[in-house]
């Protein structure tokens, strides 16, 4: 059984409760998972935790952001227990909602809440006795340990979290040899190449369990690239990508398979812009062609792959850049929102509380700010399903450095009304944009800000 | 001075926040002399909801809680509508019922099924691998399965109505933005007769633990404080509601007092303790620590005449007979929140029933559209499922936030469970009562 630990750092427990959400499934899932923390769960206490051996611990999950030293310091214990850190959740992976704070000095939050005489007794000062120090400003996550894989949504997506969990428990309990590719213990008769089938078997490494390839699946990848590619075979796979361009099934399936070998994450949202794949689309111009065998293929050279790796890699990368099945979805919101979008411009920004927007078109176009497309999906559209505009909980699209300064020259800049009319209506730029993200933001530190001149 | 010796908890689990426990006792470890519940982690929610814009402001609190994102979602628009006069159309009023209770019913059944059944069904000194939702889930998969299904039922309703479960976003001021579909109605009507069995053999359920632990419930801690609930006012009845009612607060001697919310402050006091970052709110009558008071669900029992629904009237009766006989007024026993727990769990599933079943639940007249904001101030309260919140809103004309109080069930509860743990603490260590009371057998090795 796996082992896992889920750490609360400052945070709401809704990743808990959207992971407690999958239910039914739960019958499935929590049983093969030997739980070694989990606060909200189970009764272990922080002493359980430290007598595990370091790196002794498979999967630990992160939900929350550091406001406290005890937070800092648990988080650090979870990098020291864990092989894998998922920061779960929008506060581990942006800073989150509550991350609004960092636009406050920590003296101003701390007047506030405990010495602020209109609710509190008079003469109150902040707590200090076995309470752990308040940091001055959130940190990024990030910075305070290395961080594996980030899940972002605040929520994540109860699917989202089933399907990581699945997904890095698959790893854990398959036995990975780079010695030798899937084509050397594939036990098909027939070859799938040979039926003009696409399978990445030739540069995947061999697996034990040999997994669905053994009911006659092709393979994705699945396993990592392999030190020992099948060359004969490797070859009929480039053939094979090359030979005319790909269909709609073999570009969802390359692309996963592209996944796996560059150790992307597998979930498709929450790719980073340097990944090759979301590159074809994002940044098209900056990939060079070259030819290899009289076909032309993008000129892809990653470090100890082996030539035909690189070739394949390169010449799935030039299918996708032309392939009109290919629409990077995992691109923003918008890419899962069915509204129309019949207009192309915002007469007047609105706000929320004004009318009642409609079902069917666009919010922008109705003039309610939706940061859908600057958000990176995941989520399906959630929100503006349920008629609300996007919020930016997942976080900025991989063509968005910084939500806040995108924002601020993206929503003026989509609209007809007159500059002193916007300039009025954003009155609120950090809370509107900056919802999820202040902690990590580029922008609005205050605190922190001052720190990094210190340093 | 003789050196003390302290036990500390860390964390307190089973638990949605973040807390330790601390007792301290005296070296012979004969005398307890103090209890700190200290809550460890804030976040600054009011503050940093200054400068938003007001309407946007119940789509940053319902994160405070993933438990009871629902409750703050609809106090926070609540307080909004009142700082700036909006009446809400009547669809949406009971869009908003639905929806609240709904999260009721999911979040009782999570905190019966999930946090503290197993304490009942394995024992309460049962190894810590064992305690758990996960071991019940191995070993009764038949319950594991219901508790799940009737969860899955009312966080279905949830984002149904509220787009999502956790961090719902369908409130907004004037109303709601979002109406129910026939389709989704249908499909939970189609479902009310098999959660009305589970809910029954839940009943049955909690009446075994109720016969087994009734040693622990009639002994163990039973604490006078005063309490804190929310009720309506119909026919001169206080009757049970946890969406639109009064301010209710009932003495330890159980006088029940009724407020509008709107004046809290006038009653409710927030005393600054050393050793939490949590405050503790008193009754300011009483002042602190004399007015201590809890809230959730025995406190709701406490502050009603009766429940809003048949069925829920029936099991309140019950309780009230078995706790305090024939002329008792205030339930003071800790350990009765859980069979508290449970008639709300019924009356949250007959009033989801009865809004199902209303025509009126998929009107699309849910929206008042002519909502204009001004300077004002208004306070939003519901009782959310672990007890009172209130919201207090300060707007400027413009209708940005300029001012936020909020307390949560953490603070009305968090002085009355310290107050309850030192009585345990008290009668378990100094008058050995553990050896008086009788334990059952647990159901589960």
């Amino acid at each position: 059984m796996a082992k896992v630990a889920f750490m609360q750092l400052a945070s709401c427990w809704g990743c808990h409760q959207s992971l407690l959400d999958a239910h039914l499934t739960l019958l499935h899932v929590l049983p093969e998972l030997e739980f070694v923390y989990w606060p909200a769960v189970v009764d272990f206490k922080l002493d359980d935790l430290k007598g595990y051996p370091d790196s002794s611990v498979d999967v630990g999950f992160l939900e929350g952001f550091c406001r406290t030293e005890a937070d800092v310091a648990n988080a650090k214990l979870m990098r020291q227990k864990c092989k894998i850190i998922v920061a779960m959740g929008s506060c581990a992976v942006l800073g989150g909602a509550p991350g609004m704070a960092n636009l406050f000095s920590r003296e101003e939050l701390e007047a506030r809440k405990f010495m602020d005489e209109e609710f509190v007794d008079k003469g109150s000062v902040v707590p200090t006795e076995h309470v752990p120090k308040i940091l001055d400003a959130i940190p990024d996550t990030h910075d305070v340990i290395k961080v594996d894989i980030d899940l972002p949504g605040c929520p994540p997506k109860t699917g989202n979290i089933i399907g990581l969990i699945a997904a890095v428990l698959g790893e854990i309990d398959t036995k990975v040899d780079i010695s030798k590719s899937m084509c050397d213990v594939c036990p098909l008769q027939n070859c799938l190449l040979d039926e003009n089938k696409l399978c990445y078997g030739p540069i995947t490494a061999a697996a034990d369990p040999i997994g669905r390839i053994a009911e006659g699946y092709p393979v994705l990848g699945e396993f990592g690239l392999t030190n020992a590619v099948h060359q004969a075979n490797a070859e009929k796979l480039f053939s094979k990508i090359t030979s005319k361009p790909m269909d709609h099934s073999e570009v969802r399936q390359s692309v996963e398979a592209l996944m796996f070998i560059l150790g992307s994450n597998p979930l498709g949202f929450l790719a980073k812009k340097a990944d090759p794949i979301r590159k074809v689309r994002l940044d098209p111009e900056s990939l060079s062609m070259k030819s290899v065998l009289d076909k032309e293929i993008v000129d892809f050279t990653a470090d100890g792959y082996p030539e035909i790796v690189n070739h394949i890699i390169g010449a799935v990368m030039a299918d996708l850049k032309q392939n009109p099945e290919y629409d990077d979805s995992a691109k923003t919101v918008c890419s899962s929102c069915e509204r129309n979008l019949k207009d192309k411009e915002v007469v007047r920004y609105k706000r929320d509380y004004e009318g009642l927007p409609d079902q069917e078109t666009c919010f922008l176009l109705q003039g309610y700010v939706c940061m859908g497309p600057l958000t990176t999906t995941g989520c399906g559209a959630t929100c503006i399903r349920a008629n609300s505009p996007c919020l930016g909980c997942y976080g900025p699209a991989a063509n968005v450095d910084d939500y806040i300064s995108k924002a601020t020259s993206y929503f003026p800049s989509i609209c007809t009304d007159t500059p002193e009319n916007i300039t009025a209506f954003f009155k609120d730029t950090a809370g509107l944009f900056g919802r999820f993200c202040i902690p990590t933001s580029k922008l609005g530190h205050k605190i922190s800000d001052s720190k990094m001149e210190d340093k | 001075m003789s050196p003390d010796k302290v036990y500390e908890v860390e964390p307190v689990t089973r638990l949605e926040g973040h807390g330790g426990l601390r007792l301290v006792m005296s070296e012979d470890g004969k005398k307890v002399k103090d209890v700190q519940f200290n809550i460890t982690s804030t976040r600054f929610f009011e503050k940093l909801c200054e400068g938003r814009f007001a309407e946007h402001v119940p789509r940053i609190t319902n994160r405070i809680c993933g438990i009871c994102p629902v409750p703050h979602h609809l106090a926070a628009t609540k307080s909004v509508e009142k700082a700036w006069d909006v009446e809400i159309p009547s669809a949406a009023y009971k869009l908003r019922q639905l929806f609240i209770n709904a999260k009721q019913y999911s979040s009782h059944l999570l905190h019966f099924y999930a946090l503290a059944a197993p304490d009942f069904l394995y024992g309460p000194f049962a190894p810590a691998a064992k305690r758990n939702v996960v071991s019940i889930i191995r070993d009764m998969p038949e319950v594991g399965a219901m508790a799940l299904k009737m969860m899955d039922f009312g966080q279905n309703i949830c984002t149904a109505i509220g787009g999502k479960a956790v961090g719902p976003i369908a409130g907004i001021v004037g109303g709601m933005r979002n109406p129910l579909s026939s389709d989704l109605r249908d499909g939970f009507i189609a479902q009310i007769p098999e959660q009305l069995e589970y809910v029954k053999k839940t009943v049955e359920i909690a009446k075994k633990v109720v016969t087994d632990y009734w040693d622990v419930i009639a002994n163990l801690a039973v604490t006078e404080t005063y309490y804190c609930g929310v009720a309506k006012k119909v026919n001169g009845e206080l009757v049970h509601e946890i969406y639109d009612g009064d301010l209710i607060f009932v003495t330890p001697e159980g006088e029940k007092k009724v407020y509008d919310p709107q004046n809290y402050l006038e009653v409710i006091g927030e005393h600054v303790p050393s050793h939490s970052y949590a405050t503790h709110t008193y009754y300011k009558p009483a002042g602190y620590p004399a007015g201590i008071y809890r809230t959730n669900s025995l406190a709701m029992i406490n502050a009603c005449d009766r429940m809003a629904t048949p069925i829920a009237e029936d099991a309140r009766k019950e309780m009230v007979k078995a706790c305090l006989g024939d002329d008792g007024k205030v339930i003071h026993n800790t350990f009765a929140y859980h069979w508290a727990r449970i008639v709300e769990t019924v009356e949250a599933f007959e009033l989801c029933v009865q809004y199902l079943k209303d025509p009126e639940i998929l009107s699309t007249d849910i929206k008042t559209l002519d909502v204009q904001p001004k300077a004002g101030r208004g306070v939003g309260m519901v009782d959310a499922p672990r007890g009172n919140l209130i919201y207090d809103m300060t707007t400027d004309a413009e209708g940005i936030c300029r001012k936020l109080n909020i307390l949560v069930a953490t603070n009305h509860n968090i002085a009355g469970i310290e107050k309850s743990v030192k009585h345990a603490a008290q009668q378990i260590f100094e008058q050995d009562v553990l050896s008086k009371i009788k334990l059952p057998d647990p159901w589960l090795k």
